[in-house]
């Protein structure tokens, strides 16, 4: 299978956006996931223990998409 | 639109669009019949006309590309990368290969890292290979 150019493209975006500063993986973003949603939800500064969550969140779209979803439903709840 | 490889059974949902895939025997077939074919990366085979490309520097880039992708990332690193541009979500990949999120997307983050790393040693900016092979 051939790469194309858009695929190319994506590659070298990948590369491009890669941080190594991202050390804890999907799984230690779940275990902190709440802790730094209800700090964005009250408009806190994020402590800077957890802004690893957000490094790993820009990412990582998996991730993204569930800490979207907690957010949504922890709006919810709050309304 | 990334072209979604086909796979015997399954629906892999790739931002957003829900796409059904039938065919290939297995995952790994499916998106690499062999590993990773760096040749790929060649501008010429990738379908981009080397004409196109503004500099020697820009075909320079792009064989550090693939030198990097031969020699620095491991097979399981160059299937992940292989299967993620295929249009496989982390999670799509984790479920062909029985593993888990976790395990497949520290493969594609550590395959990023040395390709970022590989090519800031080469000398290379990202806008280098870029605009080497816009």
């Amino acid at each position: 299978m051939k790469l194309d150019a858009k695929q190319i493209a994506e590659l070298i975006q990948l590369t491009a956006t890669a941080r190594s500063e991202d050390t804890i993986g999907c799984n230690g973003c779940f275990e902190l996931m709440d802790q730094f949603a209800q700090a964005e939800l009250e408009g806190r500064d994020v402590p800077e223990a957890l802004e690893v969550v957000r490094v790993h969140l820009e990412q990582c779209k998996c991730c993204r998409d569930e800490y979207d979803a907690l957010l949504t439903a922890l709006r919810e709840i709050e309304a | 639109m990334v072209a979604v490889p086909p796979f015997a059974g399954g629906i892999v949902i790739v931002g957003g669009v829900t796409r059904d895939i039938v065919g290939a025997e297995t995952f790994a077939d499916a998106v690499s019949p062999s590993p990773f074919d760096t040749e790929d990366f060649l501008p010429a085979k990738a379908g981009i006309s080397e004409k196109r490309l503004p500099s020697k520097n820009g075909r320079v880039a792009a064989l550090e590309f693939q030198r990097l992708i031969e020699s620095a990332l491991t097979e399981k690193q160059r299937l992940v990368v292989r299967s993620f541009l295929s249009g496989y979500s982390t999670d799509g990949i984790a479920e062909q290969t029985e593993t888990n999120r976790n395990a497949v997307y520290k493969l594609l983050h550590d395959a990023r890292v040395k390709l970022k790393t590989g090519f800031a040693e080469a000398g290379f900016s990202a806008d280098d290979v870029t605009m080497a092979l816009a």
